[in-house]
């Protein structure tokens, strides 16, 4: 991979990566930590990565130093942004709030599944890849996932 | 045992759980026909089972007593975007007929997030740009001047150790001239003979002109000793005349010949002259024996003026060829640049031929 490339990668998926980390960990400060971590370990490993996988290699390092960055600090909590009482404000928080919230509710792995599906429109086999699940696995930690979702949705009172 | 408003739910579980036989199984499926308010209640608990979805896949066509709750899974595959074009088609036929599924389904499209455009704000921190330092053209031109200024030192300083180099080997050349000679003279005067006086002038005036050559001109020094060396020999050995394999050596003392009231020697008159002087001393059988290295030299070369003067010109332009050759030979050196390579100095380019 060459500089240009490399900085081709910066413009094209920066911006992902980003967004991923920021939704999963919540923090700004420490997704942008795992932004440059990512990057600085790809411009390390050019010479090795295939450009047409970079977008997968980068994802899965900054999942992977997630990972560890969460297992290491435990910052997230996902209490905090929950409204005590969620059925007052059903009315007049729009869909995408809840969903939101409904996301915070999820536990790292599902809500990294579900951001990588929904935002990247990676394929099972490819977020099986980039989270080293298996592709069964990844389909059925996503499919409850959206269950618990959807349950949110309906039921906001009835999830703790 | 029927199932009833009081133990619905405990059926409902173990219907879950597959735990009740085909009668009880009919049992409860009758109860939610004959009581529709507990069907809800009857798919949520369905709805904690969790289905191995890596089981052999049921065609959605065959499944005949669907509800929403029962073609959950596909509608998630087909809301991930995970089933083939057949499935695909059979699900989206089955969302259109189907009011439960319908609704099914948009509670689900509800659940799937929909992108939003974040942007890194620190993207310029990721950029890598390999730093290229260009030197100024102000900079490269004295970077140039110097490299040129110190080819020239460096040129001129192995041009002055090679004259200096050269100046010993001069002075041994004439004081073995000045011994011979001295040695020569002193056989002379042991053998003394009429003759002998002017042999001796002329030795004595040959290696003072040949010395004021050489110090005028180092480069003919050698070429002029050797001149003197064939002056003496052909003086001296008159009668080993035959010894002698060439008589242009005989006719290059023109030096000789300069000094005042020079005997002037005709080959006719050496071949006739009667000198047995020399003949035995063995003196000059060495200074024979010297001759014979530079007698190519002496037979090639000129002692007269006109070509002395010829040959320092010509030694004037060697000098500068060596002075270019030895600039490129260092340049070459110390630049390990390939003959006939370009040798870049800032903003210029040089051809090393």
């Amino acid at each position: 991979m060459t500089e240009k490339e490399y900085n081709n990668c910066v413009s094209n998926f920066a911006d992902n990566l980003y967004r991923f980390l920021l939704k999963s960990l919540r923090n700004s400060e420490d997704a942008k930590d795992i932004v440059q971590s990512s990057f600085e370990k790809l411009w390390k490993n050019r010479d090795t990565v295939v450009l047409e996988t970079v977008k997968s290699y980068l994802f899965t390092i900054g999942y992977n130093l997630m990972i560890d960055h969460i297992r290491k600090y435990s910052r997230v909590d996902y209490k905090e942004t929950l409204p005590e009482k969620s059925t007052e404000l059903k009315s007049s928080i729009s869909t995408k709030r809840m969903l939101e919230e409904a996301l915070s509710k999820l536990n790292d792995v599902q809500r990294s599944l579900v951001l990588l599906k929904d935002y990247e429109g990676y394929s099972y086999a490819e977020i099986s890849e980039i989270t080293e699940l298996n592709e069964s696995q990844v389909k059925v930690y996503l499919h409850r996932a959206r269950l618990q979702l959807r349950s949110y949705i309906v039921h906001p009172e009835n999830i703790v | 045992m029927s199932v009833d408003k009081e133990n619905y739910l405990e059926y409902f579980l173990l219907f879950a759980d597959n735990e009740l036989n085909a009668s009880d199984r009919k049992s409860v499926e009758e109860f939610l026909i004959v009581h529709p308010e507990f069907q809800q209640e009857f798919d949520e608990i369905q709805n904690t089972v969790l289905k191995p979805y890596d089981e052999e896949y049921t065609p959605i066509t065959e499944l005949t007593k669907f509800n929403g709750l029962t073609v959950q899974p596909e509608l998630l595959l087909h809301l991930d975007g995970e089933l083939s074009g057949a499935e695909k088609s059979a699900i989206v036929e089955l969302i259109e007929s189907n009011e439960t599924v319908a609704e099914e389904w948009r509670v689900l499209n509800n659940v799937k997030l929909q992108p939003e455009q974040i942007a890194f704000p620190d993207k310029e921190l990721l950029y890598k740009r390999t730093k290229r330092y260009v030197i100024p053209f102000p900079l490269r031109l004295a970077v140039a001047a110097m490299f040129i200024g110190a080819g020239f030192y460096f040129t001129l300083q192995l041009t002055n150790v090679n004259n200096n180099g050269s100046q010993p080997e001069i002075d041994n050349q004439l004081s073995s001239v000045n011994s011979n000679t001295t040695q020569h003279l002193a056989s002379r005067n042991t053998n003394s003979n009429s003759d002998v006086s002017n042999e001796d002038v002329m030795v004595e005036t040959d290696a003072a002109v040949l010395k004021n050559k050489i110090i005028t001109d180092t480069e003919t020094a050698e070429t002029l000793t050797n001149s003197y060396v064939h002056a003496v020999d052909v003086v001296a050995p008159k009668n080993n005349l035959e010894k002698i394999e060439d008589q242009s050596n005989i006719l290059d003392v023109s030096p000789v010949q300069s000094i005042e009231n020079p005997p002037v020697f005709l080959p006719e008159e050496i071949e006739r002259a009667p000198i047995t002087l020399l003949a035995s001393n063995e003196n000059v059988s060495g200074l024979r024996e010297r001759r014979n290295p530079y007698a190519f030299t002496a037979d090639n070369s000129s002692i007269r003026e006109d070509e002395v003067e010829e040959s320092s010109e010509v030694s004037e332009v060697k000098k500068s060829g060596g002075l270019f050759n030895k600039v490129k030979r260092a340049i070459e050196k110390r630049t390990n640049i390939e003959p006939g390579g370009n040798l870049l100095i800032g903003a210029f380019e040089i051809a090393i031929k």
